[in-house]
């Protein structure tokens, strides 16, 4: 069963990246983020259920809060670009 | 070991300081940029003196948050990294003061910066791996609103946007790194036991892929190249006192924040070759894409490539052979890089907030040619940063390189001495991007910059108090190694507490 929930954290993890890296769209990238740091939060509820209580519920927060930051750089850059395509802003490459 | 309310002073003065700060700028008449402005000196300096009151005990004082579990541990990195913090913190603050950087929204600016300082502080004070984060965190996301904070300009935004999605997912690998930890040590996260806990588990197999997750992680706030994509733009773009805490503060803390994060990790895991090699890296390529800059900031900028090079370099140095000489080099040169990297972008700052009113945005050196005739105290303080930027001996930045070149010495055979030699090599490359600035900036002036205005008072005092810790970290480096040598004995010792 955890060996089950570890793999599940990897894939969410490995999906949110992917999405992350090869989403040309904004709000591709931002679900890729969500998608990713829930892995993380699937990775420590494996590993101790009852002890990660704190830990789980603060990184809920600070997903929240990112998401949020992302949220307004990307409404900025859509009033700036009229876009929400990297590729369009730019050069933002890896 | 003593529990006393003092050790939480600098985090609830600077947080409180965050509040302080938004209602000064949002409630005051006009939104007066100078009561958020002398808001957030005070909480500095109320920080700054509890952590000098904190110093003087006896170390490592802990605090437990909240009843028992989230603490805070003051060792001797704390008290380092939070004199850095607040000094970095109030020469930003006064000059955002003194400069057009707040004036749109003073009551996000102020907390921003204050936010950030707060959680370089709290980098330092973690007494866990997951509190770091959490720190490491707080600082992260106020910088990400601090470099598009010129929402209304096009590029601020697309560099603030390429932060942003990069640190984001940088981040996430970080804690996916600490999450693996947290499963191979059985849910133990605490500093002064989790290093004793690691070594006794079988088998590094995931400890080795939590290195990896921890260094990417953490690697891409610190721009270790490849992974640096982000930072010349950010820099660039960002108002000048975001750009000297970034260079400054927050960049070098989160390699202050790997590294203790990496501190744990047991000796059969070879994090030290892992960094050498990335250290190594960094500052070779740093210094190429550095060479042929022509903006003057975007130079800067990419100049922070190669430092943050020769701090994982003598870290890695450290952790290779362990060698405290090179600890001791890379948390100087984390201590000499806030006063030359601040004092620069400040400088740049000030010029172009005077050369602004004459002829625009403008930072190439040509257009700046000449302009340390009318600006002495501006170009002054950039030239005497860019000498010590390339390990000139009598400034700061010579020491710090010095003992990393020593560290790396110490590896026995050829290796050792082609190690140092590719740090002395990078110095020497460096100059070859540094002279042209100092010859711009004392050359034959433009129109725009034989009549350009002094520097402003409030511009000039964090810019020559700045300079100022420069040279005397050069001239009486003791001063400083005091503090960093207990501070690199802690990271050493991998963070245990003696019971």
């Amino acid at each position: 069963m955890t060996a089950l929930a570890y793999g599940a954290a990897l894939a969410l993890l490995v999906i949110g990246l992917a999405s992350i890296v090869a989403g040309r769209n904004v709000v591709k990238t931002l679900i890729g983020v969500e998608l990713a740091s829930k892995g993380v939060l699937v990775n420590f509820v494996a590993t101790d259920p009852a002890g990660s209580q704190g830990i789980v519920v603060l990184l809920i927060l600070i997903d929240a809060i990112v998401v949020a930051v992302l949220l307004g750089v990307a409404v900025a850059a859509y009033r700036q670009y009229g876009t929400l395509d990297l590729e369009a802003l730019g050069r933002l490459t890896w | 070991m003593s529990g006393t309310y003092l050790a939480i002073v600098p985090l609830v003065a600077l947080f409180g300081g965050v509040f302080g700060t938004y209602l000064a700028g949002r409630y005051t008449r006009e939104r007066s940029t100078a009561w958020a402005g002398g808001i957030a000196v005070v909480s500095l300096l109320v920080a700054l003196a509890a952590t000098a009151l904190l110093w003087i005990r006896s170390l490592p004082i802990e605090y437990a948050l909240l009843g028992e579990g989230v603490g805070v541990r003051v060792t001797a990195l704390a008290v380092f990294l939070s004199s850095i913090s607040c000094l970095v913190g109030l020469a930003a603050t006064v000059h955002a003061t003194g400069s057009g950087d707040a004036e749109d929204a003073p009551e996000v600016y102020f907390p921003l910066v204050l936010a950030a300082a707060a959680g370089v502080v709290g980098i330092g004070f973690a007494a866990d791996l997951f509190s770091l984060y959490v720190f490491f965190e707080v600082m992260a996301v106020a910088t990400y609103a601090l470099v598009p904070f010129a929402v209304d300009r096009a590029t601020a935004v697309e560099a603030g946007i390429k932060y942003v999605v990069m640190n984001a997912a940088g981040s996430l690998l970080a804690i996916f790194g600490i999450s693996i930890v947290y499963a191979h040590s059985g849910g133990v996260l605490d500093f002064a036991t989790l290093s004793g806990e690691l070594a006794t588990t079988t088998g590094p197999g995931p400890l080795e892929a939590a290195v990896l997750f921890l260094v990417v992680g953490f690697g891409v706030k610190a721009a270790v190249v490849p992974l640096h994509t982000w930072l010349p733009d950010a820099y660039a773009e960002s108002p000048a006192s975001a750009s000297a805490l970034l260079a400054g503060l927050a960049t070098p803390a989160a390699i202050v924040a790997m590294i203790k994060a990496l501190a744990v990790v047991p000796d059969g895991v070879s994090v030290g070759l892992l960094l050498l090699v990335l250290g190594g890296l960094t500052m070779t390529v740093g210094n190429f894409l550095a060479l042929g800059q022509r903006d003057l900031k975007r130079l800067l900028a990419y100049s922070s490539i190669p430092h943050v090079g020769y701090i994982v370099f003598g870290f890695g140095v450290g952790f290779y052979g362990g060698f405290s000489v090179a600890f001791d080099g890379a948390l100087f040169h984390v201590l000499a890089n806030a006063f030359m990297k601040g004092g620069a972008f400040l400088a740049v700052g000030a010029i172009t907030y005077r050369l602004a009113e004459i002829e625009g945005e403008t930072r190439t050196l040509d257009a700046l040619s000449g302009v340390g005739y009318r600006m002495p105290v501006a170009a002054g303080a950039i030239a005497v940063a860019v000498l010590a930027l390339s390990g000139v001996p009598p400034l700061a930045g010579f020491w710090g390189k010095l003992f990393i070149v020593l560290g790396s010495a110490e590896i026995s055979g050829t290796v050792g001495v082609g190690l140092a030699l590719l740090v002395i090599g990078n110095s020497f490359l460096s100059l070859g991007y540094y002279l042209p600035v100092l010859g711009a900036l004392f050359g034959t002036p433009t129109d725009a910059t034989r009549v350009v205005d002094r520097t402003p008072v409030a511009l000039a005092v964090p810019i020559l108090a700045l300079t100022a810790g420069t040279i005397l970290l050069g001239l009486a480096p003791a001063f400083g190694l005091d503090l960093v040598g207990s501070a690199a004995d802690v990271l050493q010792g991998g963070l245990e507490v003696a019971p």
